[in-house]
């Protein structure tokens, strides 16, 4: 029995309460088991569209992360000032009192000198802790705000991209529907993340249905292995295979969607010599050639039908090209056999993958989803974090989605979709409710996005106001200015007016997230005072002035965990929508506190409770009558009860949800098949890069930093990492990692029964390399190793030898090598993939800031291994 | 059968927020101030509450404005740059003139669409203003 939980002992204690997983972002609704105030058994919730009632094995296995005893229960001060991986903190046991004394002490110094000296930085993992964490940071007044390394590693070109093209943080296939996906680096319906449990079952119904799945990826690991086929590809050139196929569908085949192309995207539009929009003089709307009158006429002005795709025209004395003109003649150079050079992808594959793709769309035909005829493209090329985790990022994302594009499967039944973009609301209250809608270029922007930062229109280039320099570069999202090694040098060039001093951290390891622990433990410690909201003692939080012991996910409350992450928590496609709580299972151990109610408590002492409540008021955008009031002291509770009756009704308060766990209701197909019913287009020709690429330059050159346009081009190229460029003999591997499916970035290595299946795999914490090139090293399964890079960072590992590994490729899961005390069950577990990484702005793409997480290394035998 | 893509556009549904029977308007695109803010020809005092990094040593909260009858949120706007300045006003604004995404701006508690949003006396006639710059990822 569970001393420590006395309320929940006061009568016999045998429930199942309805709660919301946190052991990754897909945030899946789950029952948990609770007798005599101690949970027994976790379970997927039937009765939610997130999860469907499934539980992966991490879900399951919560309750070890809960029960560890190495749980932080007191608030601890930090008595050693030096600041390093080697230094201990000297950490003293002090009260919450003289914690948030200290911490409102410093805070109310820097708000009242420059807010922007705050940086809150969180873990990915929690998605929910971004509301309060965030309307925090907004009532500070701070705009330094950063997710960790999954933030910058997975983020970046995916999520920009997704928003842009499917208004939606990121894309799957409509399992239900689809026929042939392929899939660029993403373990979508494999693996964890995004809607993990919902998505695996949807996709292996769909494998079962017989939909072809291909893979493209340097490893046959969690997607590849239930593949129809897996295409093996050099490390960091999926853009250049996404690219060849692209132009056997285009102009060898001649195979697109017209219609789609005319209606649905900026293809029609007119271009002119400097590579953007040729416009109305009177109007400022872009020209398409009207082929009804042929004469150029804003485009709002002209039947789609009627517009031109291909063609050359010549408009008030000046040649211009459509949009897709340009596209299709641009495509022209990546032959198959170019593909082939770089990707190692045979010539013929490509042209048998452009073709199976293309035919398989069956342009033209429609279905009848719920007596609604709609266009039918059974067919979805996905990409994620393996395939956008490089300097070229952006364009290898964009060849992938193209695709997509071409033969208009996006966001209708059977093709790629959004998930969810649109949604009207449940029927009582409409809310939420949030649809695309198009700027005067008719350009699609989000109805719903991660915060306000959106990804289309992007911003003007300007001077920074932020650390990460992400006013400089506007498509940048996370970025890696606030670790890297050159931060200092890019603040002087461009002029910062301050520095950051003060850091909140929620739950993020960013020793272990983000690159080599040199470069940010240097960044780290410049931080003068640092305050971490941790559930272990992380090698991270040791470098905290103070720790603050938070409560675990069962023992949290939450009033939205799927909202606004439809993208991670919702499946895509047809079914339920879902709102979903997170509730106290559990009661806090020792001095545990909800840090929601510590934030608030030390806005009440910094003296900015009234610009809090605001915040609040902001992003939950409560209704009038829910709306907090002035300063007065609202609990988290409080607050989750005004956003639940705000959204659903005064008789759906937290108490109505606190039993249900969850309201749902069902999707139409109007909501997620959006794309007919929406007068919205897409680019396929980014005009907005070039000038963008202007704007950066213009601040970035006459301060000493190259912009390379070549980034910055209207249509995707291939353009190599540095890992590429390398020369230098005996560096033969290209190192990449993937994420494990057993285990979450950083944070689940802890848990005892994670670490055990860990430990039984025969991949988890080794570095695997191909069978054959292993063996032809004198290598074998098992050798201790030494992977080093050019630069000398190197991690040592014992080797798995496997034939599902490209000759080229070294692949290793990532985030493990933990090395802090206050995670026994983790230290010592896995290899630092990360460590091999270096954080610089030659490391980083120059128009997204994505870090280039591949690397060229070299494989030693380690010292007395035979 | 060949579907143009631009035939099922028209009778949209959701292109615009509806209103529910018996349930509030979700996300209204322009939202007067209150029920007793028809037109009445009377000068309008608006209280505007500035937050977050808005809200510095310059600025009591709240401003205190009085407008001609019929005025709009851009005439707010437009004020609070006389008072506070080109640079203030530019982190609200965009070169369209357009509130900035980053710029969330409550009339009488309801979320505000447009710079065109009309604003008219009664107990309802504030304004609301907070800055959300974080970048969001991951």
């Amino acid at each position: 029995m569970n001393t420590s939980a006395p309320e929940f002992m006061t009568q016999r204690d045998d429930t199942w309460v309805p709660s919301t997983c946190a052991l990754c972002y897909g945030t899946c609704s789950i029952l948990v088991h609770r007798v005599d105030g101690t949970a027994i058994k976790i379970e997927g919730n039937p009765d939610s569209a997130v999860g469907k009632g499934r539980l992966c094995g991490k879900g399951v296995s919560g309750l070890m992360s809960h029960y560890d005893p190495n749980r932080l229960t007191v608030p601890l001060r930090r008595t050693n000032p030096k600041k390093g991986i080697d230094e201990d903190p000297g950490w003293k046991e002090i009260s919450w009192d003289e914690a948030l004394d200290e911490i409102a002490t410093v805070l109310k110094r820097v708000r009242a000198e420059d807010p922007r000296k705050l940086l809150i930085q969180r873990t990915t993992t929690v998605l929910a802790a971004r509301t309060p964490l965030m309307a925090f940071g907004a009532a500070f007044g701070t705009p330094n705000m950063s997710t960790s390394g999954g933030g910058l590693h997975c983020g970046n070109g995916a999520h920009l991209i997704s928003g842009i093209m499917h208004s939606s943080w990121s894309i799957v296939p409509d399992f239900e529907h689809c026929n042939y996906a392929i899939y660029f680096g993403a373990s979508k319906g494999h693996g964890a993340g995004h809607a993990s449990a919902s998505n695996m079952k949807l996709a292996a119904d769909a494998r079962a249905r017989g939909m072809k799945m291909v893979v493209v990826d340097p490893m046959c690991n969690y997607a590849s292995a239930k593949a129809t086929e897996w295409v093996p590809v050099r490390v960091g050139t999926d853009g250049a295979l996404a690219l060849a196929m692209c132009n056997v569908i285009v102009n060898d085949l001649g195979i697109v969607d017209g219609p789609y192309l005319q209606a649905k995207t900026n293809g029609p539009y007119l271009i002119g010599a400097d590579k953007l929009y040729v416009r109305d003089p009177q109007s400022n709307k872009p020209l398409v050639w009207d082929t009804s009158i042929r004469a150029a006429r804003p485009f709002t002005d002209v039947a789609a039908e009627n517009m031109a795709l291909e063609g050359d025209y010549e408009v008030n004395g000046a040649r211009c090209q459509p949009a897709f003109q340009k596209l299709k003649d641009h495509l022209k150079k990546f032959t198959p056999e170019w593909g082939e050079q770089l990707s190692t992808v045979s010539a013929a594959t490509i042209r048998r993958l452009g073709s199976e793709f293309a035919r398989e769309a069956r342009i033209g035909s429609t279905i009848v989803v719920e007596g609604i005829t709609l266009p039918y493209r059974p067919v979805a090329a996905i990409a994620f974090r393996g395939a956008q985790g490089h300097m070229n990022s952006l364009y290898n994302f964009l060849a992938v989605d193209l695709l997509n594009h071409l033969v208009g499967a996006a966001d209708v039944v059977g093709s790629c979709l959004g998930f969810n973009p649109t949604c009207e609301g449940h029927p009582e209250t409409g809310l939420p409710h949030y649809v695309p809608s198009s700027d005067p270029d008719g350009i699609m922007k989000v109805g719903l996005w991660m915060g306000y930062h959106l990804p289309y229109p992007p911003g003007k280039a300007q001077m920074p106001e932020k650390t990460g320099l992400q006013d400089v570069f506007p498509m940048g999202m996370c970025s890696p200015f606030l670790e890297s090694d050159d931060q200092e040098e890019f603040w002087q060039k461009f002029e910062l007016p301050y520095r950051t001093e003060v850091m909140i951290n929620w739950g993020a390891n960013l020793l272990l997230a983000i690159a080599n622990t040199e470069s940010v433990a240097r960044a780290l410690a410049k931080y003068k005072f640092m305050v971490s909201f941790d559930l272990f003692l992380t090698e991270t939080s040791n470098f905290a002035d103070i720790v603050l012991p938070d409560l675990g996910y069962l023992q949290q409350l939450d009033s939205r965990t799927s909202f606004p992450f439809f993208f991670c928590s919702m499946p895509g496609g047809m079914g339920d929508w879902s709102w979903t709580i997170r509730q106290p299972v559990l009661p806090p151990d020792g001095q545990q506190r909800a840090f929601q109610d510590v934030l608030m408590e030390l806005a009440d002492r910094v003296g900015f409770r009234a610009d809090y409540n605001a915040a609040f008021n902001a992003t939950l955008n409560l209704k009038p009558e829910y709306r907090l009031q002035g300063d007065r002291p609202y609990t988290w509770e409080e607050i989750c009860d005004a956003d639940l009756k705000s959204n659903f009704g005064p008789q759906r308060d937290l108490e109505w949800f606190k039993k249900k766990g969850v309201i749902s209701w069902p999707k139409k197909p109007e909501e997620i098949y959006w794309r007919p019913f929406l007068d919205v287009r897409v680019p396929i020709y980014w005009d907005f890069l070039v000038t963008l690429g202007e704007q950066t330059a213009a601040i970035a050159e006459p301060r000493g930093v190259k912009i390379p346009r070549e980034y910055y081009e209207p249509l995707p190229d291939f353009l190599p990492c540095l890992s590429h460029c390398c020369k230098t003999p005996d560096f033969d591997f290209f190192a990449f990692y993937y994420r494990d499916a057993i285990h979450t970035n950083s944070y689940t290595m802890e848990n005892a029964w994670l670490d055990e299946a860990a430990q039984l795999d025969p991949y988890s914490y080794t570095i695997a390399i191909n069978a054959d090139v292993g063996r032809n090293k004198g290598l074998h399964d098992g050798s201790p190793v030494w992977v080093e890079t050019e630069t000398g960072r190197k991690v040592k590992g014992r080797l798995k030898l496997m034939q599902g590994i490209h000759p080229e490729g070294l692949g290793i899961a990532a985030c493990a090598g933990h090395w802090a005390e206050g995670m026994p069950l983790a230290k010592g577990k896995g290899i630092a993939y990360n460590e091999l990484l270096e954080i610089d702005w030659n490391h980083v793409s120059p128009v997204n800031l994505n870090l280039d997480l591949c690397v060229r290394v070299k494989v030693s035998l380690a010292e007395g291994s035979r | 059968m060949n579907v143009r893509w631009d035939a099922v556009v028209k009778n949209n549904t959701f292109r615009t927020p509806r209103r529910v029977p018996g349930g509030a308007a979700s996300a209204p695109e322009a939202t007067a101030a209150g029920p007793e803010a028809a037109s009445s020809g009377v000068p309008v005092e608006i209280q505007v509450w500035l937050f977050g990094m808005l809200a510095g040593a310059k600025v009591t909260n709240p401003l205190v404005l009085q407008f001609a009858a019929d005025c709009s949120l851009r005439d707010v706007f437009d004020e609070l740059g006389r008072r506070l300045g080109p640079e203030f006003l530019r982190t609200l604004v965009s070169e369209s003139g357009e509130a900035l995404n980053t710029c969330r701006v409550f009339v009488g508690g309801e979320l505000a669409k447009n710079m065109a949003t009309p604003i008219s006396g009664g107990v309802a006639a504030t304004v609301e203003i907070i800055l959300f710059r974080e970048i969001e990822g991951g």
